[in-house]
């Protein structure tokens, strides 16, 4: 289970960001089970107590 | 070691004059305080009216169907055009376009949470709108998805001020609010912007839902507009013309027919915006610069006053053998030495009322000022010419007396 909004979906695929060997944020494809609209299940592509990466909201300049 | 026979002597003189020194150095730091006060400012307010323009959306434009005024193939002028969705898919293939999304909606639906009601405005739209129109999801929030489009699912997101008035004190993310009594799942609250101009309301009190939702609960054919945003700034009137191009070709109308289309782009907005504050910081620094100037013209009497005072002393020191550079060093040392205190009195005070400043919570009218590196360096630049064409003169008249004459006095 995993809040959606760290979800993002593409053309029929889904990612999460994790971070890589660098520290950098990189998207890692995954495959979602069900979803209420708030939390969705990870059906694949990432194992329980896995740090994803949560961006803060974008700043207007 | 001749510097510090200046440095003994300008004491010497700030000494024995003391209300004159002072007043001097004030006119400087006066100059100095206006001239940074006013730049830094006018960054402030720029910054700030630039958020508040980009508070609609970063180089823009929002586009509604017109009526042909040209007959193309066979087809009479004065022909409606409406957009579909499908309209908005096209128009991703138009050359240089970043996004793309199509605009849906409905106004004065009812939203009703527990015992509250209110008239919302009701957006259709893609995923992709939160970043083409700056409509951002605060922490804990997200906008619409693709999943929502493809399962046409009931979820919205509302705008802040919608949001506090329906929800008060409490995270409305998860709760539920009925839209003419069809129940949604609120997943996402829009993070609080400014914004200073607006199409169909302000984006704090409207709603977003998935267009296809939208269009099943509406049964809309029709959406109401398009908004689109091209991969650079300057690109836009490429893409302006290949959005003509791809929408003439499918609604058979001629690209030439501005009026098929209505666009309002923004970017125009922006130029206008930089041209405008170009011009106002300009005038703001030379209001600055010429504040500066007459605290210069201030010193320049001064020292001309002190050459007029020193003249038996000059002469001494030039009939000892004194040469016409070290006189003329003296005196624009003296200058200068003054210049730079009341810069660097004028620097301080600056920078205590900047630093104040945001205590007063006025950020939203004129924004929070800051002293950037290229309002330093306009304010050094000017005090530094100023103290040297201040010094110049007076320095320049000490150092061409004769000495005799001086002595004679």
């Amino acid at each position: 289970m995993l809040p959606e909004r760290l979800v993002t979906f593409r053309n029929d695929s889904a990612f999460v960001e994790l971070l890589n060997e660098l520290s950098e944020p990189a998207e890692t494809l995954i495959t979602t089970g069900l979803s209420d609209g708030l939390n969705v299940e990870i059906a694949s592509g990432l194992i329980e107590s896995t740090q994803v990466v949560q961006r803060p909201p974008k700043e207007i300049e | 070691m001749a510097s510090m026979t200046f440095i003994t002597q300008i004491f010497r003189d700030m000494r024995n004059q003391k209300l004159r020194t002072l007043l001097t150095i004030f006119g400087i730091v006066w100059g100095t305080a206006a001239v940074i006060l006013l730049l830094s400012f006018g960054e402030g307010i720029q910054l700030n009216q630039q958020k508040a323009v980009r508070g609609l959306g970063e180089y823009i434009v929002i586009m509604w169907p017109g009526r042909t005024s040209k007959s193309f193939e066979g087809l009479p002028r004065n022909r409606r055009i409406r957009f579909k969705a499908q309209d908005a898919e096209l128009l991703k293939s138009v050359p240089h376009m970043k996004a793309v999304s199509p605009e849906y909606s409905f106004w004065n639906a009812r939203a009703r949470v527990g015992r509250r009601d209110k008239l919302v405005s009701i957006t259709g739209c893609w995923p992709i709108f939160s970043e083409i129109r700056n409509v951002i999801p605060k922490e804990g929030s997200r906008f619409i998805n693709q999943e929502d489009i493809k399962k046409r699912r009931r979820v919205i997101f509302l705008g802040t001020d919608l949001a506090e008035e329906l929800f008060p004190d409490i995270d409305p993310v998860g709760d539920y609010i009925q839209i003419n009594n069809v129940p949604f799942l609120i997943v996402g609250v829009m993070k609080r912007k400014e914004q200073d101009s607006s199409y169909n309301g302000r984006d704090t009190r409207r709603t977003f839902i998935p267009s296809t939702t939208f269009k099943t609960m509406f049964g809309r054919e029709y959406i109401n507009n398009i908004v689109f945003q091209a991969d650079a700034p300057e690109r836009m009137p490429t893409v302006i013309s290949g959005v003509y191009e791809a929408m003439g070709r499918k609604h058979k109308f001629d690209p030439a027919d501005k009026q098929a289309l209505s666009l309002w782009d923004t970017s125009e907005m922006e130029t206008f915006f930089n041209t405008f504050f170009m011009a106002f910081r300009i005038f703001l620094g030379v209001i600055g610069a010429f504040t500066l100037i007459v605290g210069g013209i201030g010193i320049s009497n001064i020292m001309n006053v002190v050459v007029e005072e020193r003249t038996k002393e000059i002469g001494t020191k030039m009939a000892l053998g004194a040469k016409k550079r070290f006189v003329r060093s003296q005196f624009i040392f003296e200058t200068m030495f003054l210049t730079v205190i009341g810069g660097f009195v004028g620097f301080a005070f600056s920078y205590t009322v900047i630093n104040l400043f945001p205590y007063l919570h006025l950020e939203e009218y004129v924004g929070t000022p800051t002293i950037s590196v290229s309002v330093s360096v306009a304010a050094v630049s000017v005090l530094g010419v100023i103290g040297l064409v201040a010094g110049y003169f007076p320095a320049r008249r000490a150092s061409n007396l004769n000495p005799v004459e001086a002595l004679r006095l």
